[in-house]
């Protein structure tokens, strides 16, 4: 920069100084102190303010925003409970909240369980978005490949029971699946040809398929391991294990007689159905006690095994389907009050 | 501790009051108001520094203050000639000729024109201007005191000169 003028001018400018009368008034006004040094003014409502509550007190970080993640995550798993596969909840409940839970169950037999739950669980989902008219073939397909997994877990499971010796409760578990399985995949091909209206006479969906596959692999998995020769207790609770086959049986029909019947095609189809349940219930005792006479005593267990899961299958048949046509009704008598 | 923090304020105060009052004085071109906010904006650097904040370059926190201080006697001078009007006290009305005069003692002729025409340029070319050529400052400080990057800063220089040259009627051969 050369010009001459432009120098001048910021020469002259560079001149201005405060005087020194100036220059010591100020700075003994400010080292005196007697200005005071300013303090932010606090508004009124910083007491009730959560935000100020945080800036003011590191402790609350370590005991409010832990509290809120519990009962936010807390509130979020309760809400996935029961959740839908259509719910944005249910990948929660499935990946993340379950999965949870059957990692803090330690115990094979638990687990054995926990897993069969699960499975029954997402036949009733099924059920219950079948009865809603709301299972399409995405997510027949989701609840399929579920249901494989908790049947491969189940599976596992039951493996590692041979080292607990615990087979009478094995035994227990299996029927127990078999039998949930078995009947909630007949209630789902109910359900599922009630919504059909195409009249298609093969409404086996995929879900009941898997499951009906699941029971039987477990089954025969149980039949494997043959459990019976590794456990000599069983043979003391073979009658007892009779008795209360035969005491189920019995109420169940009691259940049977006592149930109102009208014009539902969807009730009458259960009936049938579990009656024909409880008429195999009934042959498989016929064979154990067949076996009984012929000292058969395996093949004795095999049936009473079979008689069981067939007996526990028609009460589960019968609750369920009884119900499923309930809410049926309900929602309907619901829809048509609206209209 | 008090005793050192007296001693470097006292240093700093040395040897940077003159700018910041002349930067002041330039913008305003009151001088009561210039040493108000001179004095503002070293008792900010003063409460800083007893509070121990960390200020990395002392000359560039008094130029940011000081300007800020500035666009605030600014907003506050209009606000309170809008109020002035509104009430119709022409005595009480602001005059910016009245402002001028001591000012306009304080300088030489050359200078006053040139604070005259520093004052006109646009507002982005103001600062840098003023700021490169009559404090010395380099880029980076101007860019740290105005809050933008250095070749943002150069660049305002650069073009604040040409526009000052053209406005003053200042060209290099003369």
């Amino acid at each position: 920069m050369e010009n001459k003028k432009l120098q001048n001018g910021i020469e002259d400018i560079k001149k201005i100084r405060m005087t020194l009368d100036e220059k010591k008034r100020i700075f003994d006004n400010i080292i005196g102190n007697s200005l005071p040094v300013k303090k932010p003014v606090y508004s009124p409502w910083m007491t009730y303010s959560f935000i100020a509550i945080l800036n003011k007190r590191s402790l609350v970080y370590f005991v409010i925003l832990p509290l809120i993640l519990i009962l936010t995550g807390g509130g979020v798993v309760f809400a996935s409970e029961d959740s839908l596969p259509d719910s944005i909840l249910y990948p929660i409940k499935v990946n993340v909240v379950e999965p949870i839970k059957g990692a803090l169950t330690f115990l094979p037999e638990a687990k054995a369980e926990y897993e069969s739950s699960l499975a029954t669980k997402r036949l009733v989902e099924a059920e219950t978005l079948a009865n809603q008219g709301k299972l399409d073939i995405s997510k027949e397909k989701k609840i399929a490949n579920l249901l494989e997994k908790h049947t491969v877990a189940l599976n596992k499971a039951l493996s590692l029971t041979k080292e607990t010796k615990a087979s009478a409760q094995v035994d227990e578990i299996v029927t127990d699946f078999q039998a949930g399985m078995n009947a909630h995949a007949r209630v789902l091909d109910i359900v599922v040809a009630r919504e059909d209206k195409s009249n298609n006479q093969n409404n086996n969906n995929t879900i009941s398929n898997v499951a009906r596959v699941s029971a039987q692999n477990i089954r025969t998995t149980l039949n494997n391991n043959d459990s019976l020769n590794k456990d000599n207790n069983q043979f003391d609770k073979y009658s007892s294990r009779k008795n209360s086959i035969q005491s189920l049986l019995n109420n169940t029909t009691i259940d049977l007689k006592n149930i109102h019947k009208n014009n539902s095609p969807l009730k009458e189809k259960i009936i049938n159905d579990t009656n024909i349940t409880i008429d195999q219930a009934k042959n498989y005792l016929n064979e154990v006690d067949m076996n009984e006479k012929e000292g058969n005593v395996k093949d004795a267990y095999s049936s009473l095994l079979n008689s069981e899961s067939s007996i526990k299958e028609a009460n589960i048949l019968l609750k369920t389907g009884i119900q499923i046509n309930n809410t049926y009704n309900d929602e309907r008598r619901e829809t048509h009050n609206k209209r | 501790m008090k005793a050192d923090i007296n001693h470097t304020f006292e240093a700093i105060y040395e040897s940077e009051s003159d700018a910041i009052f002349r930067f002041c004085l330039v913008r305003v071109s009151n001088h009561e108001q210039a040493l108000d906010i001179t004095q503002e904006t070293f008792l900010r650097l003063w409460q800083s520094m007893l509070q121990n904040k960390e200020i990395i370059n002392n000359k560039a926190f008094l130029f940011t203050v000081a300007r800020r201080l500035v666009i605030d006697w600014y907003r506050k001078k209009k606000s309170f000639s809008l109020d002035s009007m509104m009430k119709g006290g022409e005595e009480d009305m602001y005059d910016p000729s009245d402002e001028m005069t001591k000012t306009k003692l304080e300088l030489a002729a050359e200078g006053r024109y040139l604070v005259d025409k520093i004052n006109e340029l646009t507002d982005s070319n103001r600062n840098p201007v003023y700021l490169r050529y009559v404090e010395d400052l380099s880029p980076v400080e101007i860019g740290k005191i105005l809050g933008i990057s250095t070749n943002a800063a150069s660049v305002r220089i650069n073009r604040g000169l040409e526009e000052l040259k053209k406005k003053a009627g200042y060209n290099d051969d003369k």
